[in-house]
């Protein structure tokens, strides 16, 4: 029989085992993806973790306005994710991990864009997520997130959030959306928990890779819901209301 | 066996069937090299080869198997014996395939694979590989073939059906793409009487794929067609009205266009890109007061959207514009906004809209000054003086923005003064009117200072790195970049996750330094990068197909067949290039002969020291080298002991060159610069400095038609580009006294003279001169004239007397012209050094000292 590469799927028997196809090789999960959650623990510990950062974000701004563009990533847009991510955040991954996201849930991943300065646009700020497929409940996870300090105070990590919830639930029926957090980024959780509403669920002892515990959140998605609807209230007027219930007819 | 005998006068072991304990180890190889088993695996291998040393299909496992753990030479010879040894086996061709892809040579691996199709006709492994390969490479039509083959034989899965019609859309052939789609649907329906049994998510893909094929081939109505019917179906709510609102505005639809836009502004009132088709759709595209009366009622129903205040500024003028922008700036500075200034910078393209802006912060920072509130306002601020400090930031931006660099930098000062503690970002706004001043050590110095104030903040350590890097520090540099990266190793961390903006700030850095070495090496590495980046897309061409995500999976491969255009490759080619022509240019002294000088002006007793210490420096090497193989032995011993079942995490093989040594000692850097445009000419045609980087490659390799091209390309570029048309009068010094002739002659010269429009080389570059109004162009031109053959000093002299240009890496650009000619360079510094009084380039004397 002829040798079936080792990569990306592996031996048919356990291909069939799976309702999804797995990560494509070279995603080196120690190396690249924090969330196997088959690794052990050591291996955990050694990875990248991730680590959803918002600093600097006090109580008294609120994630009203925004300067910036933010919408859905294209495939166009990952390079300028990954210099952002490298830029601001100390857990880095390689292009093939953005292609791997971009690729296997692309509504989820967001952008928030700026002028350059130069005539052209730069991406200041993005939300990566996946969806965890191989558990029983389909539940979003927030890979990384990242806004440069140059535009910071302007709400976009809230908007890149909602933009991925969103996604999540409307797209793929998500019921929840996890992610993990510093226990010492008080920034962050300020930001999940009193303006996003996570919960925190659990602590992962030493989850980092210097030895810091996270939080592991959690935001259940019936609230969102909810929630979607008081700032469709409060945004549009009826005749909009109106409007979109005939698109909906419509399609 | 009669395969055996099949195979001829190889009849002894090498084709042979295995059979009983043999073959159980063989099929284990197979199984072990899929599970990336690797030792366990060439054990196996051993074991039938024990027996039977020529079997070829194991000796080609086992070659693959050793490819797999980077030991390719080895890889390669055994699976070519493997070959040699059972030429009618398909799985020693497939292996020898496998090898050539993962070495990248895909197309010797195509070649092999169709030579194992060829013995093992259909197998549908070897058919799927060789499709992978196939729109790896872009070849379309075999692709199609190869898709087609492999949906004939199973038609039954899904993800078949989409290959073929991805082949047939990636050909153009929109239609036959969507006949698959639909036989598709068809024989699903028919198959199950029902709708296709597919996740959700994944039928949503299947239909909009469709419709994106159908748009694409102009049949918007039929698009639209699709998406009204399976509209229950469809779980990309935003994708979907994104592309009904293109395809009802395609087709005239104003009322739909304008509602879908409207609802997309419901779901995200900062998409940009919505409103400028909103404006689109209602006609107002230039009608001002039409579109202020749209933003104004978008104002008034989502009052919280920066976008709908934001954008009307570039469209209104005169007195509408400078209430609007005082009104616009208002809420920001108040919030203590940093990129304001950003938001605001396109707007300066407009002078009148510059100045409005000037006036409007000096009295907004005034007011707040006297008052503590803004103009206007009979409201006292609650934090005055945040508002002070960021009111000041901003008239500060716009100072520098102007050219007013004392008033910028007075002005940040005193933002920075205004509240305790300071603003971290006043301190970036500081250095980057440094930078622009051209005072790279005080810009430094700067971000230095404010890195400190927060030492967690990667950005603020990435900002500083930079503005090191470009001061030439780069022994601080790499110090300072490896507090961020894991294991402080930031050598290998950054090469990791393909840092390229630090390489090639590095690079650049170390070539500006004359260090080619350590240059290369940063170069090297992004191209590395970017050579992973392509290969990255192999494993998603089936992957996607199993996902069904063919709308992104089509706009990867779109993406990248333009990868090698994208900025960081571009400078970093650029960098290469540049320095491996310095290199042919100035060929680095042979270090034999060198040595040989260099003892010939000894003395005796001098030379004996010398042998001395080169003896003691071999020792030690020696004794280093002898002691690392050790210890090394050593670590792998324990690691073995630790047991089998640590994940191997290989270690990391260590960088044999690390400096770029070996680099450096190419003795083709012509070649290895033409390495490094190929990929530019492939992605990157539309690049003016494509041209002008090959341009200065293939005339040094006397390849004059190719040099032609290059000429011709620049041109088209940018037609008036003084770097361009310095080329062309270069081209045509160097052919009227080139020694060609006949065919290429002629096209030589009808090139040239369509270039020159039938004048003299050194005619068409006075014109240059005579042309010339800034220093750089000025400095261009007399380039030109002495590439031309004549007499640059005239020209160069009179550099110092254009206008001096705005940005300092021009002024830079134009001293290194010059420098070039050789003539008139004092005069100019002299000149910029006034104009640039920040500039240590120029031995401006506000500089800032270095330390």
């Amino acid at each position: 029989r002829v040798p079936r590469s080792p990569a990306p799927f592996g031996p048919r028997s356990q291909l069939a085992l799976r309702k999804q196809p797995r990560a494509p090789s070279g995603v080196v999960r120690a190396l690249a993806n924090p969330e196997a959650r088959r690794g052990s623990r050591r291996e955990r510990r050694r990875s990248p973790p991730t680590r959803p950062r918002v600093s600097r974000l006090t109580s008294r701004s609120s994630p009203t306005s925004s300067m910036v563009c933010i919408r859905p990533a294209t495939l166009e847009d990952v390079w300028e994710m990954q210099h952002c991510n490298l830029m601001c955040l100390p857990e880095n991954y390689q292009m093939k991990y953005y292609l791997y996201h971009s690729l296997s849930w692309p509504q989820l991943l967001h952008v928030a864009e700026s002028a350059d300065g130069k005539g052209g646009k730069k991406i200041v700020g993005y939300v990566l997520a996946k969806l965890d497929e191989e558990s029983e409940d389909a539940h979003g996870h927030i890979t990384s997130l990242a806004v440069l300090r140059t535009h910071r105070k302007l709400g976009i990590a809230a908007k890149l959030m909602r933009a991925a919830h969103d996604a999540m639930c409307g797209v793929y029926d998500a019921k929840y959306c996890s992610l993990h957090v510093r226990v010492s980024n008080a920034a962050a959780i300020h930001l999940y928990v009193d303006i996003l509403g996570y919960e925190k669920k659990d602590v992962e002892k030493k989850y980092y890779a210097d030895g810091e515990d996270a939080h592991d959140m959690r935001k259940t998605f019936a609230r969102l819901a909810e929630e979607a609807e008081k700032n469709q209230d409060a945004n549009v007027d009826s005749a909009l209301v109106e409007e979109l219930k005939l698109l909906s007819v419509v399609g | 066996h009669d395969r055996a005998a099949m195979s001829g006068k190889k009849a002894d072991d090498g084709a042979r069937a295995l059979s009983g304990k043999e073959k159980k180890e063989f099929d284990n190889v197979v199984r072990c090299y899929e599970t990336k088993q690797h030792k366990k695996g060439l054990k196996a291998a051993d074991f039938v080869l024990k027996k039977f040393p020529n079997h070829g299909e194991t000796l080609a496992m086992k070659g693959l198997i050793l490819s797999n753990m980077d030991r390719m030479e080895e890889a390669h010879e055994l699976v070519k014996l493997g070959v040699r040894n059972d030429m009618k086996s398909h799985v020693c061709w497939h292996v020898y395939g496998l090898v050539h892809r993962a070495d990248r040579n895909y197309r010797e691996a195509i070649k092999c694979y169709r030579m194992a199709l060829k013995l093992h006709e259909g197998d549908a492994q070897i058919l799927r590989d060789l499709a992978s390969l196939q729109i790896q490479v872009r070849e379309l039509a075999d692709f199609t073939e190869t898709r087609r083959i492999i949906l004939k034989d199973r038609a039954g899965a899904r993800l078949n059906w989409m290959g073929l019609a991805v082949a047939k859309f990636l050909q153009g052939q929109h239609r036959a793409a969507v006949a698959v789609i639909e036989k598709y649907e068809d024989f699903r329906a028919e198959e199950r009487g029902s709708e296709p049994n597919l996740a959700k998510y994944e039928v949503s893909e299947m239909y909009l794929f469709k419709a994106m094929i159908l748009e694409e081939a102009g049949a918007h109505e039929e698009a639209l067609a699709v998406l009204d019917k399976h509209s229950d179906k469809l779980v990309d709510v935003i994708g979907v009205l994104e592309q009904r609102a293109r395809l009802y505005t395609a087709l005239g639809r104003g009322a739909q266009a304008e509602a879908t836009l409207r609802a997309l502004i419901a779901k995200n009132t900062e998409n940009h890109g919505y409103y400028r088709q909103l404006e689109a759709v209602l006609g107002v595209d230039g009608d001002v007061a039409k579109l202020k009366a749209t933003y104004d009622a978008l104002a008034v129903q989502y009052p919280k959207s920066d976008a709908v205040r934001r954008l009307p500024l570039d469209f209104l003028s005169g007195d509408a514009f400078a209430s609007a922008v005082r009104r616009y700036v208002v809420a920001p500075i108040r919030k203590g906004v940093p990129s304001l200034f950003r938001n605001l910078k396109s707007l300066y393209a407009d002078r009148a809209k510059a100045a409005a802006m000037g006036e409007a912060f000096a009295e907004i920072v005034s007011s707040l000054e006297s008052s503590g509130k803004f103009p206007g306002s009979e409201k006292s601020e609650a934090d005055a003086a945040q508002c002070v400090c960021y009111a000041r930031t901003l008239l500060a931006y716009h100072k520098d923005k102007v050219g007013d660099v004392e008033g910028a930098l007075s002005t940040i000062d005193s933002a920075i003064a205004s509240t305790d503690p300071s603003v971290l970002e006043c301190y970036l706004a500081k250095a980057s009117f440094l930078k622009h001043a051209g005072d790279v050590v005080g810009a430094m110095n700067v971000a230095n200072e404010v890195r400190e104030m927060d030492r967690a903040d990667r950005y603020l350590n990435s900002y500083c790195v930079k503005r090191m890097l470009r001061a030439g520090e780069y022994e601080a540099a790499e110090k300072t970049v490896a507090l961020f990266t894991r294991d402080g190793n930031q050598a290998s961390n950054l090469f990791d996750m393909q840092c390229a903006w630090f390489e090639n700030e590095a690079g650049r850095c170390h070539q500006r330094g004359g260090r080619k070495n350590r240059a290369l090496k940063y170069f090297t590495a992004v191209r590395k990068h970017y050579d992973d980046m392509e290969e990255d897309q192999f494993d998603f061409h089936q992957y996607c197909l199993r996902k069904n995500t063919l709308r992104h999976y089509v706009q990867m491969l779109r993406v990248e067949d333009t990868l090698y255009s994208r900025r960081a490759y571009r400078e970093a080619a650029r960098g290469g290039v540049e320095v491996y022509l310095d290199l042919f240019d100035n060929p680095l002294p042979d270090p034999a002969e060198e040595e040989e000088k260099m003892l010939a002006a000894m003395s005796k007793e001098e030379r004996q020291a010398y042998r001395k210490k080169l003896k003691k420096a071999e020792e030690k090497k020696a004794k280093d080298d002898a002691e690392k193989k050790a210890r090394e032995e050593k670590e792998a011993r324990e690691a073995e002991k630790d047991g089998k079942k640590k994940n191997q995490a290989t270690k990391r093989k260590e960088d044999p060159d690390p400096d770029g040594d070996e680099l450096l000692k190419t003795e083709t850097p012509l070649v290895e610069a033409e390495r490094l445009i190929e990929p530019l000419l492939r992605h990157a045609a539309a690049f003016e400095d494509t041209h002008l980087l090959a341009f200065e490659v293939f005339r040094r390799k006397g390849k004059l038609l190719l040099a032609l091209r290059a000429c011709n390309a620049a041109v088209r570029c940018s037609p008036s580009s003084f770097a361009a048309r310095r080329n062309v009068a270069h081209l045509a010094a160097i052919v009227s006294s080139s020694d060609c002739s006949g065919a290429v002659k002629t096209v030589l010269d009808d090139g040239v003279k369509t270039l020159t429009g039938g004048a003299t080389a050194a005619a068409y570059a006075q014109a240059l001169v005579a042309e010339a109004s800034s220093s750089l162009e000025g400095a261009l031109a007399a380039e030109a004239v002495k590439l031309a053959g004549g007499d640059a000093g005239v020209a160069a002299a009179k550099v110092g007397d254009l206008e001096v240009p705005r940005r300092v890496d021009d002024a830079i650009a134009a001293v290194a012209a010059l420098e070039r000619v050789g003539a008139g360079v004092g005069a100019l510094i002299a000149k910029l050094a006034v104009a640039f009084p920040y500039c240590e380039a120029f031995g401006g004397a506000k500089a800032t000292k270095r330390a």
